[in-house]
C-alpha cells in the first residue's frame, strides 16, 4: 500500500467587483445612519413639508387661483423655506457622524486595511448623505411632477422637462450640502461637534451672505450662499424671472459646480493624510 | 536557504510632526510566525498601519511577500490586519460586523456569511454572534479582531498586541490558533510588550524601540548579543563570601553584591563560559551552592540589555 499526502488547494472565490465594495458601504451606512428615529422623522416631516405645498400649488393652479399650472409654477418647490431647513437639518445629523465616527472608534482602519481606496470609501460614505438628502430635495419635486403629469394638470411635455430640471438642481443641492457634511465630518472625531460645525457653516453662510447684501445691496454677495447659487440656477431652470437685480444663473451654476469638487477634494486629501497615534 | 520575506523594512521612517513613528526601522521577518517585541511607544502599532497601507512612509520601503504596500489597496487581500485599538462598531453583532467588512473585501453575501459564521466559530464567539459588540469583555472584543483578520484566509496576519486583555483560557487558546495557521501556511507577526506571551509561539524575534529595529533574528541568537552586555546571576550559598572571593578572581565577572544572607548577585559579561565554569569552581573551591538563578533568563531582560546598549 502506498501512503501519499493528501493535497491542500485554496478555494478560489470569484470576488465582487470594485463597486460592490462600495455599495456594501453604503447599504450598510444606511442602515446605520438612516433608519434611526431622529432621521427617519427628518425624513417624513421634510418629504411632508415639500412636497404637500408644491403639490397644492399645482392643485390650485389649475383650478382656477392661479393662471394654471406651467414650467414656471415648479420653481415653488425651492420658493420653500422648509426645504432649506430640512436639507440643512439632515445634513447635519446625518452627516456629521458619517466619517467622525469611524474616526473615533478607529474603524476606519479597518475599512481602509481591506482592498479599497479612500475614493471608494468617501463615494460609498458620501453615497448615504447623498440619498437621505436626496429623498427631500429631488423625490418630491419629481414625484410631484409625475403626479401632475399623469393627472393631466400639464403636458408630459412640461412634466418631462420639470422632472429634468429637479433632477439636475436637485443633484447639485445634494452634491454641495453633502460635500459640506463630509469634508466637516472628516476634521474631527466627534460626532457633535462635526453636527454643529454643519449647520452653523452652511446657515452663517446664507445669514452673511443677506446681511451683507442688505447692508450693500451688491447682489453678488449672495453668490457666497450656495443656497441662494442653487435658487438661482432653479429659477433659470423653471425659467422664473425675478423683478431687480438678480444672481448671474451662469455664475451661480459655475459655484455649485466647482464648490462640490473643492469640498469633496479636500475630503479626499484630509482622508489620504489622516494618521491616528495610536501608541 | 533563501526565502521571501514575509515583510522587508528597509530603512522605514515615519514622523508625526517631531515626533518619529519610526525612525529608519530595518529588519527581515521570515515565514512563519515571528514575535516584534518592544515596550509601549516603541513603534509597532506604527510599523502595522504603514504595512496595511494606511500610513505612507516618509523615508525608505516596505515590502510584503516581495511586493509594495502603499497606494495598492489590491493587495490588501493578502493581509488581515487586527489593530490594537478600537476598530469595531459597538452597536453591531460580531457576525454582522465580520460579514460587512468580508463585503467589502469582495465576498459575496452568502459566501460572507458563511465565511464570518467560520471565523467567529474559530474564535468561540458563534453563541453571541449577534449581540452588540459594545456590551463584550475587552477580551472578547479581541476575539472579534482577531475573527475578521483571519476570515478572508489572507496570507499575512499582522496581529497588534493580540493578547491584551484576554484570559488564560483565551490566551492560550489564541495560541494554539496561532499556531495551527502558521502551520496551514499562514505567516504571522504578532506584536506584544509582554515577551514571555511570544517566547511560547516563536524563536522568530524582531525587537524594536524608539522606532529602530535593535535586534532581530533566532532568539537564542539575540541571545548570544547577551556577551557585549553584563548578566545578572544569583547565587545561593551557605558560604556567599567564600564563593564571591572565588568569583572575583575570574575577567569576566566585573560586579558582585551581596544581596541576602546566604545570596550574593553576579554581573558577568559572558554567560555561557561562567554557566559551564559554575560546578567545577564548586567542586575544587569546595563552595556550597544551593542554587542558581539567571535573573535574565528571558526575553525581558534580553530586550533590556539591548534597548540600553543601543542607548
Amino acid at each position: 500500500m502506498t501512503l501519499s499526502p493528501p493535497r491542500y488547494a485554496l478555494a478560489e472565490h470569484r470576488l465582487r467587483p470594485r463597486q460592490d465594495r462600495v455599495w456594501t458601504i453604503f447599504s450598510v451606512n444606511v442602515r446605520l445612519r438612516g433608519l434611526r428615529i431622529f432621521p427617519l422623522l427628518l425624513v417624513g416631516f421634510g418629504f411632508v413639508a415639500t412636497f404637500v405645498p408644491l403639490f397644492l400649488t399645482e392643485l390650485f393652479s389649475t383650478y382656477g387661483l392661479s393662471s394654471g399650472p406651467s414650467l414656471a409654477s415648479f420653481y415653488s418647490a425651492y420658493n420653500n423655506l422648509m426645504l432649506f431647513i430640512f436639507t440643512l437639518l439632515m445634513s447635519a445629523v446625518v452627516g456629521s457622524g458619517i466619517i467622525a465616527d469611524d474616526l473615533r472608534t478607529k474603524s476606519i482602519s479597518l475599512y481602509l486595511s481591506r482592498p479599497i481606496t479612500v475614493l471608494d470609501y468617501l463615494v460609498g460614505k458620501a453615497g448615504v448623505v447623498g440619498a437621505l438628502l436626496a429623498l427631500l430635495a429631488i423625490l418630491p419635486g419629481v414625484l410631484t411632477a409625475v403626479l401632475v403629469g399623469v393627472l393631466g394638470y400639464v403636458s408630459a411635455t412640461v412634466a418631462a422637462e420639470a422632472i429634468g430640471i429637479f433632477l439636475g438642481t436637485g443633484t447639485l443641492l445634494v452634491l454641495v450640502f453633502t460635500g459640506f457634511a463630509v469634508l466637516l465630518s472628516s476634521l474631527t472625531d466627534r460626532k457633535s461637534f462635526a453636527g454643529a460645525g454643519i449647520f452653523a457653516v452652511l446657515l452663517s453662510l446664507e445669514i452673511v451672505a443677506s446681511v451683507l447684501y442688505a447692508a450693500t445691496n451688491q447682489v453678488s454677495a449672495l453668490y457666497l450662499a450656495p443656497w441662494e447659487d442653487v435658487l438661482s440656477v432653479a429659477r433659470w431652470g423653471f425659467g422664473v424671472s425675478t423683478p431687480g437685480a438678480s444672481l448671474d444663473p451662469s455664475v451661480a451654476l459655475s459655484i455649485v459646480i466647482a464648490l462640490p469638487v473643492v469640498l469633496y477634494g479636500a475630503t479626499y486629501v484630509r482622508l489620504r493624510r489622516l494618521e491616528v497615534m495610536t501608541e | 536557504m533563501s526565502f521571501v520575506p514575509v515583510v522587508e523594512a528597509v530603512n522605514a521612517t515615519k514622523r508625526y510632526g517631531e515626533v518619529l513613528g519610526l525612525n529608519g526601522f530595518t529588519a527581515t521577518f521570515p515565514p512563519g510566525i515571528t514575535g516584534l517585541v518592544g515596550p509601549n511607544g516603541a513603534g509597532k502599532s506604527t510599523l502595522f498601519r504603514a504595512l496595511a497601507g494606511l500610513l505612507p512612509l516618509d523615508a525608505g520601503s516596505l515590502t510584503i511577500l516581495g511586493e509594495g504596500v502603499w497606494n495598492h489597496p489590491e493587495r490588501n487581500r493578502m493581509i488581515g490586519y487586527c489593530p490594537d485599538h478600537g476598530g469595531l462598531y459597538g452597536w453591531m453583532g460580531p457576525e454582522r460586523f465580520v460579514r460587512t467588512l468580508l463585503e467589502v473585501d469582495g465576498f459575496s453575501p452568502s459566501e460572507a456569511t458563511d465565511r464570518a459564521h467560520r471565523a467567529l466559530e474559530t474564535v468561540d464567539l458563534l453563541p453571541v454572534k449577534d449581540r452588540p459588540i459594545r456590551t463584550f469583555s475587552k477580551g472578547m472584543r479581541q476575539r472579534v479582531k482577531v475573527a475578521q483578520a483571519i476570515a478572508h484566509d489572507p496570507k499575512v496576519l499582522f496581529l497588534d498586541e493580540p493578547l491584551n486583555g484576554t484570559d488564560p483560557v483565551g490566551r492560550a487558546k489564541f495560541l494554539a490558533l496561532f499556531r495551527s495557521l502558521a502551520a496551514s501556511g499562514h505567516h504571522l507577526i504578532i506584536s506584544t510588550h509582554v515577551l514571555h506571551e511570544v517566547e511560547r509561539l516563536t524563536d522568530n524575534i524582531v525587537m524594536i524601540s524608539n522606532g529602530r529595529a535593535i535586534a532581530q533574528g533566532d532568539l537564542h541568537r539575540i541571545r548570544d548579543l547577551l556577551d557585549q552586555y553584563p548578566h545578572t546571576v544569583e547565587l545561593e550559598s551557605s558560604t556567599p563570601r567564600v564563593l564571591a572571593k572565588v568569583l572575583a578572581g575570574r575577567v569576566d565577572v566585573f560586579s558582585l553584591q551581596f544581596t541576602g544572607p546566604d545570596r550574593v548577585t553576579v554581573q558577568t559579561s559572558s554567560p555561557d563560559s561562567f554557566f559551564q565554569d559554575l560546578p567545577e569552581i564548586a567542586l575544587t573551591e569546595g563552595v556550597s551552592l544551593t542554587g542558581v538563578r539567571s535573573t535574565d533568563d528571558s526575553l525581558e531582560a534580553v530586550f533590556r540589555y539591548l534597548a540600553k546598549g543601543r542607548g
